[in-house]
């Protein structure tokens, strides 16, 4: 059994995610010790910079998308960019291991934990559960995908094997993307903006017999801890993390915190590239 | 050892409600607020005053208690027919196209008639036809006619009718509509008395909360799923023939009617343990809704001798952990026991804490002073009264078990579904999908188990039949 993980990679113009998972692939030879292949629409760039630290880069065409969303930079700035999150079922179709850990590029492991799903018995694995590392702050919007609707799962560490269950699942996600604007009617979602973690989270709901019952995924060992775009992050230092965390009724003015150990979801692009610039 | 279930039922009816007419009204007299006249107010040089089907305009001060015949009125328009005020104990008029009326104060002309009655007609004097009184036409032998609300058959041919030409069959009978529009109409409420289109009826009183059609289709989705289901219902409504088959009993209720004048219609629900037929009883609250097989369930219960849930879950099947609808619960430390299903027994045990609720219910009041001294409830609640049974007889261990969130029930009150956005219903928010086979989904998810819908409209999305035929 080959194990590995996938990082997928489509350069937007003012992100470079490509040097994003660079990053973080360095991190995860770190701390899991496990080869990385690079799903991208920017090849020979990743092929350039890269430094050999891929197992594989795998090439996908380059797509406009017309999914657009701010980026924050903190509370005091943002921009509004493309959002290149299609098709993030490649990785599931175009995987060279035979156990698969997708994962966002702005994921910084600092831990083995996730390890530990490669002995674990289910087929497929992600996080329902998340903390924000500030711990105050209001998570309800990560708790369903919508008011009304159904449990929200996050799509950015997902672990699978093929199966014919994950056949259909990702058969699936890739139906409900294809057909975006009727889920997101469907599934009572203000926003256009398409999100890989609704489509995932209402997949998982339909094949649970469109119950809250999950009988298909398991939560993936650890925790999933993530900061928003308003925070900052810091500084970088092996396995600690420095962040500047938004006060959320003052705008411009952050906590410090900081972590060790912990695997973090980093959503504020910018200040990652800032330190990635740094290293 | 027998066992059931057992549904407490009383239909919620108010004889004194009337149903506004829908008229669409051009509105008239723009700016001119006209206020009904009573005896007993005083009234100033200027106002508008609505008597006697006119709208008069006050030219001197009155004092109160003035006679209407002593004011010194200017008449402004005749011919106004009332149709709305906040006062619903008033004398209306129905009103017909093109009719001035007055409606909350305000004078309009009927734009688009409402033709809706609101009220269900049931024919009395079955094949009697009644003529309507006009001046002058002579009426014959056996003729009934409606002269000043009361109906008379004629006794000879004559012009005139009184005590030697006719006969009064029936009184207190409204003019409701006619061929001849020109006439004036009267509102009715339920329990009036009409003639309608020459023929008499009476109007059926309003069921605001028709306990009964849930008690029928409670009953049809637990036969539905749970085929040898025992059920029987205390009521002293009437059953629809229909549907009596759906029950094993029906019980009427003992020791008298204590909620004929209550709303919730709680009062008689401790009774169920002196009525019940069976040994080991299962008891619903109306507004419940089977969707699957809980024969299985018997074997849990059979553990205790009186059990009730203390965990309800939400439509997205997570336990609900708001207390928005338990203050007195959570302010009172009383056990969060919710009665919308329970079980019991017929033991020691059970026998006490009836007794005990029996005293509850009837001195609601009393035991809410004593015992619950905040966030003390306004009216009788059936959960609150038997938790506060339970607290008083220190049996909360052997009544709940906190650990078990299976024998549970959906609990679709808005507040407690874990919404940042929620209205008055919770249909509102949520699309109810019910299939021919019996399967419901609410908004994105499937429903299992046992749903506590809680608004009676609930029920207008699914056809009984497709249950008991499905």
């Amino acid at each position: 059994m080959t194990n590995g993980v996938v990082l997928i990679a489509n350069n937007n113009g003012a992100v470079d995610y490509v040097k994003q998972a660079i990053y973080c692939a360095k991190r995860i030879g770190k701390y899991l010790k496990l080869p990385v292949t690079l799903i991208t629409d920017s090849h020979d760039y990743a092929v350039e910079t890269s430094n050999n630290v891929f197992d594989k880069i795998i090439s996908t065409d380059y797509k406009v998308s017309n999914n657009n969303k701010i980026y924050y930079d903190g509370a005091m700035a943002h921009k509004i960019l493309m959002f290149k999150n299609h098709s993030r079922t490649v990785a599931y179709y175009n995987t060279p291991y035979d156990q698969t850990i997708l994962m966002d590029t702005d994921y910084l492991v600092s831990s083995d934990i996730l390890n530990n799903c490669f002995s674990m018995s289910s087929d497929l694995m992600m996080y329902k559960d998340s903390y924000d590392i500030s711990n105050v702050r209001d998570v309800s919007e990560f708790e369903y995908i919508s008011d009304k609707s159904v449990d929200f799962y996050w799509a950015t560490v997902v672990y699978f094997k093929k199966s014919k269950k994950n056949d259909i699942y990702f058969n699936l996600i890739d139906h409900i993307e294809e057909n975006w604007k009727y889920y997101q009617n469907m599934y009572d979602i203000n926003s256009t903006l398409f999100r890989n973690d609704f489509a995932f989270s209402i997949a998982l709901h339909i094949m649970n017999g469109f119950t809250s019952n999950n009988q298909v995924s398991i939560q993936l060992p650890g925790k999933h801890y993530y900061t928003i775009d308003k925070d900052i992050l810091w500084n970088v230092k092996d396995n600690n993390m420095t962040f500047l965390v938004h006060k959320k009724q003052f705008d411009g003015q952050y906590t410090l915190l900081s972590t060790t150990g912990l695997d973090v979801h980093v959503m504020n692009k910018f200040s990652l590239e800032r330190i990635i610039n740094n290293e | 050892m027998s066992k059931g279930y057992v549904i407490v039922a009383q239909n919620n009816i108010d004889y004194n409600y009337r149903i506004s007419p829908d008229h669409s009204l051009q509105p008239q007299y723009s700016g001119i607020h006209v206020d009904v006249w009573y005896k007993e107010l005083p009234y100033i040089k200027g106002q508008h005053i609505y008597n006697n089907r006119s709208v008069y305009k006050v030219k001197t001060t009155s004092k109160p208690n003035t006679n209407f015949e002593e004011l010194d009125l200017q008449l402004i328009v005749k011919n106004v027919r009332l149709i709305n005020d906040e006062n619903t104990q008033l004398e209306y008029h129905r009103a017909h196209k093109n009719d001035l009326v007055l409606s909350n104060n305000k004078l309009y002309t009927v734009k688009q008639q409402d033709n809706k009655i609101p009220y269900e007609l049931t024919s009395i004097y079955k094949g009697i036809h009644v003529n309507v009184y006009y001046d002058n036409l002579e009426y014959v032998t056996d003729q009934h006619v409606l002269k000043d609300n009361i109906v008379y058959k004629m006794t000879c041919d004559s012009k005139d009718i009184n005590k030697s030409t006719a006969e009064i069959i029936v009184t207190d009978i409204k003019l409701y509509e006619d061929a001849n529009k020109s006439l004036w109409f009267e509102d009715a409420k339920a329990g009036d008395k009409v003639l309608y289109y020459n023929h008499l009826f009476q109007l059926e009183p309003v069921v605001f909360d028709d306990y009964i059609k849930q008690a029928c289709y409670l009953a049809a989705s637990l036969h539905k799923f749970n085929a040898n289901a025992k059920i029987s219902v205390i009521t002293n409504d009437i059953i629809p023939e229909e549907y009596r088959k759906l029950f094993d009993h029906i019980i009427p209720i003992p020791y008298g009617d204590a909620a004929a004048n209550s709303i919730w219609k709680v009062e008689n629900r401790w009774k169920v343990y002196h009525s019940t037929p069976y040994d080991e009883t299962v008891v619903f609250d109306t507004d419940m809704f089977i969707l699957q097989d809980i024969s299985s369930w018997w074997d849990y219960f059979s553990n205790y001798e009186l059990y009730f849930t203390t965990q309800v879950k939400t439509y997205r099947d997570k336990l609900v952990t708001s207390d928005a609808y338990r203050k007195t619960f959570v302010a009172n430390n009383l056990p969060n026991i919710y009665t919308g299903m329970y079980y019991f027994k017929k033991c020691k045990l059970t026998d006490d804490f009836f007794d005990m609720l029996e005293l509850i219910c009837k001195d609601w009041k009393i035991f809410y002073e004593r015992f619950l001294p905040k966030d003390t409830p306004f009216n009788l609640s059936i959960d609150v009264a038997s938790a506060l049974a339970i607290m008083i007889l220190g049996i909360e261990d052997k009544v709940t078990n906190k650990q078990n969130t299976e024998i549970t029930f959906t609990h679709m009150k808005p507040r407690i579904q874990e919404w940042k956005h929620y209205g008055e219903s919770w249909q509102e928010s949520l699309g109810v999908y019910f299939s021919q086979n019996t399967k419901l989904k609410l908004g994105n998810h499937c429903q299992f188990g046992i749903l506590h819908y809680t608004e009676s409209n609930f029920l207008d999305n699914i056809e009984i039949e497709s249950i008991i035929n499905g």
